[in-house]
């Protein structure tokens, strides 16, 4: 028994320094817990974590698992951070149908200005998917939509916050292609379909339809890899 | 009929004499081949799963020639030995690094087809544009076959030529068990009383999940908006792995930015190895609408420690976090399979 808790003991000593420098998040309240939520919108842009303002672009990343998504979430004041959960829904920015919506749980880090960031800009923000049938005439890319983005803390307190964001295809391959982002002629894919098209395409390559899309070639950029 | 009798009989001596010690009696699955006219059918061949492992196989094969060029199917069935995770009919669309032309040459009964065994089979971003034909994850001794006869005036429509691929994924590990070989079966039946409304699917996934020991009961949902249209659910199932303890579905309005009550909801699981398919539901989609899911999950301590997890993690956190991933031992799933009608779009949502 002794053995086994000096075992501990020195694990933890050797542990300490890294944990700290991993800044693990807080349980404590961020800020003043009786005073309101505050939120302010955030999201991925040029592959890190920004605030967004009204209007704001933000990336259309393919994740590892593949189809396309953008990262937007919130950070936070006044919240007991640890437990909580970060919803975040895209619709018209006139009102009309949500057109996609994600709830997850979120991890938070302290910022320097009291302010509590998604401790990873992919796992912490919501991925709301953008390359799907989406019901109506306007496509994703360079159309501005309203993000509706919620947070609960552990406490079950809850805040709201919105913003225009205008999602982006950036230099990733094949997302305007593949998600039919520009309609101003043909484009012409890094790939071809299979079975009964294929063999019909292999003679020419006509204008894609929405059913056409694809992704990106696995393994063209990748994610920042993080040190904690 | 008498030649696939006798090849069972066969199959079943093996199979005993192949499993060692295991006294089960095991008496291996029978699925009546079907004549051109009675519509498509296929087997894959048995194949091993080692103590330890678990394997991923694609089975590459094309909707032979029909009289009218369309082979409409209004009953399916699904065969599995025991041990499967999931079996999973898409149709083939963009070419990634998973290509029917670079797997081996394999008899599949009904019809001969390509065959690639792990390695691409197992990564997502290539089949994550393919609809989904069908799916099963019920592969008990006792409960080997999956039947479904579509609603009334419904059936699946597939065109001759059309390249589909039948993934299947066996575990013989920690969390599932194969006590004898590997095999699946399709059978897909045709139409013949003038089914005319297509029954369409939609395969929906969450993305960078994370099951951490210091967050340990973790919940994810997400909304999935349906093509403009009415759509009626006609079957469902949910999908992840071991810690995964309950999947629900619930329709959406397509307004709301919160999860629907749970009045709304038609669909919950919590069987993560043999999770339901549910059948018959006949769950009218609001205009405009869709679904929502959510996956509510459990942390474990992993069997084998937390190394492959810390590995497998973009973030490559110390927390032992499960993320998302194809591996039942080490990583999580949170997947929609369902079906409805009549058919706008192949809808996928991720």
């Amino acid at each position: 028994m002794l053995l086994t808790r000096g075992t501990v003991v020195a694990a933890l000593g050797l542990a300490a320094p890294a944990l700290a420098a991993c800044s693990d998040p807080p349980a404590a309240c961020l800020g003043d817990c009786t005073l309101p939520i505050e939120l302010a919108p955030t999201g991925l842009r040029d592959g890190v974590l920004v605030d967004l303002v009204d209007g704001g672009e933000v990336d259309i990343r393919p994740p590892d698992q593949g189809g396309f998504v953008i990262y937007v979430g919130v950070r936070a004041k006044n919240v007991h951070a640890r437990g909580g959960s970060v919803s975040g829904a895209l619709r018209g920015v006139s009102g009309g149908p949500t057109l996609t919506i994600e709830e997850r749980p979120a991890a938070f880090v302290l910022r320097a200005d009291g302010w509590a960031i998604p401790e990873s800009a992919f796992q912490d923000q919501p991925n709301l998917p953008v390359c799907g049938p989406v019901p109506g005439p306007a496509d994703f890319d360079q159309t501005a939509w309203q993000a509706v983005l919620s947070f609960r803390d552990s406490d079950g307190r809850t805040a709201s916050t919105m913003v225009t964001v205008q999602p982006r295809c950036g230099g990733w391959a094949d997302c305007e292609c593949s998600c039919q982002f520009d309609r101003t002629g043909p484009c012409t894919p890094s790939w071809i379909d299979a079975g009964v098209d294929a063999r019909l395409r292999s003679r020419s390559t006509p204008a894609l339809t929405r059913r056409d899309r694809g992704a990106h070639p696995a393994g063209v950029r990748r994610r920042p890899r993080r040190a904690c | 009929m008498w030649m696939t009798r006798l090849t069972a009989a066969a199959a079943l001596v093996l199979a005993l004499a192949t499993c060692g010690d295991n006294q089960s009696p095991y008496e291996p699955w029978i699925l009546d081949p079907l004549t051109p006219a009675q519509g498509l059918w296929i087997r894959t061949p048995e194949f091993d799963v080692a103590p330890g492992a678990e394997i991923q196989y694609c089975y590459f094969f094309q909707v032979p020639a029909q009289a009218d060029g369309t082979l409409w199917v209004d009953r399916i069935e699904l065969a599995l030995n025991p041990g499967s995770h999931h079996m999973n009919l898409f149709r083939v669309k963009t070419l990634r690094g998973l290509k029917p032309t670079d797997g081996s040459p394999v008899d599949l009964g009904g019809v001969q087809g390509t065959e690639i065994r792990e390695g691409e089979c197992w990564k997502s971003p290539n089949w994550s544009d393919w609809p989904l034909v069908a799916n099963n994850q019920q592969s008990s001794i006792d409960n080997p076959i999956f039947e479904w006869a579509l609603p009334t005036g419904v059936a699946q429509k597939l065109d001759a030529g059309e390249m589909l691929m039948l993934q299947i994924h066996y575990v013989n590990a920690a969390t599932q068990d194969t006590p004898f070989k590997g095999r699946g079966g399709v059978n897909l039946h045709r139409s013949t009383d003038g089914d005319t409304m297509e029954l369409g699917t939609l395969f929906a996934t969450q993305q960078n999940i994370r099951i951490c020991r210091s967050n340990p009961a973790p919940t994810y949902g997400g909304g999935c908006a349906m093509p403009q249209g009415t759509h009626t659910v006609a079957a469902a199932n949910g999908h992840f792995h071991s810690r995964g303890r309950r999947f629900s579905i619930y329709a959406w309005d397509g307004v709301s930015t919160s999860r629907p009550p749970d009045s709304a909801r038609f669909y919950q699981s919590e069987a993560w190895a043999e999770p339901d398919m549910a059948t018959g539901l006949n769950v009218q989609l609001p205009q405009g609408g869709g679904i929502y899911w959510t996956c509510e999950y459990q942390w474990s301590e992993p069997a084998d420690g937390c190394e492959a997890l810390q590995a497998a993690d973009p973030q490559h956190s110390t927390d032992c976090c499960y993320t998302f991933g194809p591996k039942v031992e080490t990583s999580e799933h949170c997947n929609v399979f369902l079906y409805y009608w009549p058919k706008t779009a192949d809808v996928t949502c991720f």
